[in-house]
């Protein structure tokens, strides 16, 4: 048998192993549960220091001698002051450099692309001379939406409280076809994990 | 009859009937019709128009959870693309135990089948941190990005296709993004595809559906895989029928199913509230 058949053996176990917990909670899915956590661990951090750490600090930074990089390495570590009480103010300096550098990167780059969306919620409500029933249901759906959000002004008559109605509504479908998305992801996922426990390991199923 | 009992079901019962649902179109497939939907077409058609011996840029940002799902969309994306000898860089954002294996398997098997090369036709970045910031670096310069190697760390000066692909900005012609969440669509849209004006395309779990929608409706996102379905539906198109097309008989009863559990369930809630009322 090859490596790869022994694996799908191992992977399969395992899938059981988790799948026990629909029946009972018991030491078989503990054990899955701790054996994925610990193998993920390991291989995480084995795989980060091999291929992020290692070239960084071994390559760029000893055999090139880029020895700037030194002053991100010192920022980020900084970021463990946290866990001596005294010097937990210093931990902030990192968290504020990685708040703003964020924050910077998301108002240069974000606007084009949300504005964009924006736009595109107006369409013409005539469109090649027939009536654009989608383009006035996602306008109306958009701007109900955002009254049903209003919190600030009374709701009591009118156009807000029929209008945050429909919104309420429209959000509600998105919900349930959010939750109709979600069902047959998982039974996608079922179907994949059936598949290398009928096909991969034992070659049951073509 | 009680049908109160309804409320009342052993959910493991319930378990077991869908497990069955899934398992039997396994084994006797019901061959139950494919359609293809616009957005799956759209993201053939996006690869279609390139020209042969364009470069596309995948991101298999997956965890293995989903990976059931989009793994066979780069089966088909590698299948569509070395036909028409395109180019295929491969790289990681999410998972860095799950993205770079499983682009090599699906891609690679795909590549041997069709006579294309490592480091020729197709190659596999591996994975990175920080996916934003590697993103806009890898605009203006993959290679130093990457940090100069592979997903096994060998120099990507040895690999003759790397010689051809140094940017994004000058040597991609269409990125093809397969996620989970974050990294994902927002973020290739935001600081790649829109500032460099490439086209973006792809495929995502379907739990990501809905909070797509503004994406693909300004067409800022061309086309869009839904999950095993959109991968069933691009394998068909492709004509190369794999893991997807054989899920969809066991989705479509595990749907039934699940749909015949929904009425009965409110069946017995309506009936229980009635009795309660009555009482």
């Amino acid at each position: 048998m090859t490596a790869e058949q022994w694996g799908a053996i191992a992977g399969s176990i395992c899938i059981i192993m988790a799948w026990s917990y629909l029946f009972k909670e018991s030491d078989v899915y503990y054990f899955a549960e701790h054996l994925f956590v610990g193998l993920t661990v390991a291989r995480g951090l084995t795989y980060t220091f091999e291929n992020q750490l290692k070239p960084l600090i071994l390559k760029d930074i000893a055999e090139k001698g880029q020895w700037s990089l030194l002053i991100p390495v010192v920022i980020g570590l900084l970021i463990y002051c946290w866990f001596f009480k005294g010097l937990r103010w210093v931990a902030r300096i990192t968290m504020g450099f990685w708040i703003g550098y964020g924050a910077g990167y998301t108002l240069a780059f974000s606007p084009p692309v949300y504005l964009k969306q924006v736009f595109d919620t107006f369409t013409p409500f005539i469109k090649d001379g027939r009536f654009n029933f989608e383009g006035v249901l996602y306008f109306l759906v958009v701007i109900t939406a955002l009254m049903y959000f209003l919190f600030t002004v009374k709701k009591e008559s009118g156009v807000l409280k029929y209008g945050s109605m429909f919104g309420r509504y429209a959000l509600m479908v998105a919900f349930g076809s959010a939750y109709g998305s979600i069902t047959m992801a998982y039974l996608s996922l079922v179907i994949g994990k059936l598949q290398v426990i009928f096909k991969d390991a034992l070659h049951l199923v073509k | 009859m009680d049908w109160d009992k309804l409320q009342r079901i052993d959910v493991r019962w319930i378990y077991v009937l869908v497990i069955v649902c899934l398992l039997v179109p396994m084994f006797w497939p019901l061959g139950l019709p494919i359609t293809i939907s616009e957005n799956t077409r759209k993201v053939w058609e996006a690869v279609d128009k390139l020209p042969p011996g364009s470069v596309i840029l995948v991101s298999h940002d997956t965890g293995p959870g989903n990976a059931p799902e989009l793994n066979p969309m780069l089966s088909a994306l590698a299948k569509q693309a070395f036909e028409k000898n395109c180019k295929i860089v491969g790289v990681a954002f999410f998972d860095q135990l799950v993205g770079p294996p499983m682009f090599q398997e699906y891609v690679g098997s795909v590549a041997e089948k069709m006579g294309k090369k490592y480091g020729v036709d197709w190659i596999n970045l591996g994975f990175r941190l920080n996916a934003t910031a590697t993103m806009r670096q890898m605009c203006d310069d993959i290679h130093g990005a990457m940090l100069g190697v592979d997903w096994q760390n060998k120099p990507l000066s040895e690999f003759p296709i790397m010689n051809e692909v140094k940017s994004i900005k000058d040597d991609v012609d269409l990125i093809f993004v397969t996620t989970v969440g974050t990294p994902g669509y927002a973020d290739w849209m935001t600081y790649v595809a829109e500032p460099l004006k490439k086209p973006l395309t792809g495929g995502a779990s379907l739990t990501m559906y809905s909070g797509l929608q503004q994406y693909i409706r300004s067409g800022q996102l061309q086309g869009f895989l839904g999950g095993l379905r959109g991968a069933a539906e691009y394998e068909k198109l492709v004509g190369a029928p794999g893991k997807g097309c054989s899920g969809m008989d066991a989705q479509s009863l595990g749907h039934m199913m699940i749909i015949t559990f929904l009425i009965l369930g409110n069946i017995g809630y309506f009936a229980s509230a009635r009795k309660k009322s009555r009482a």
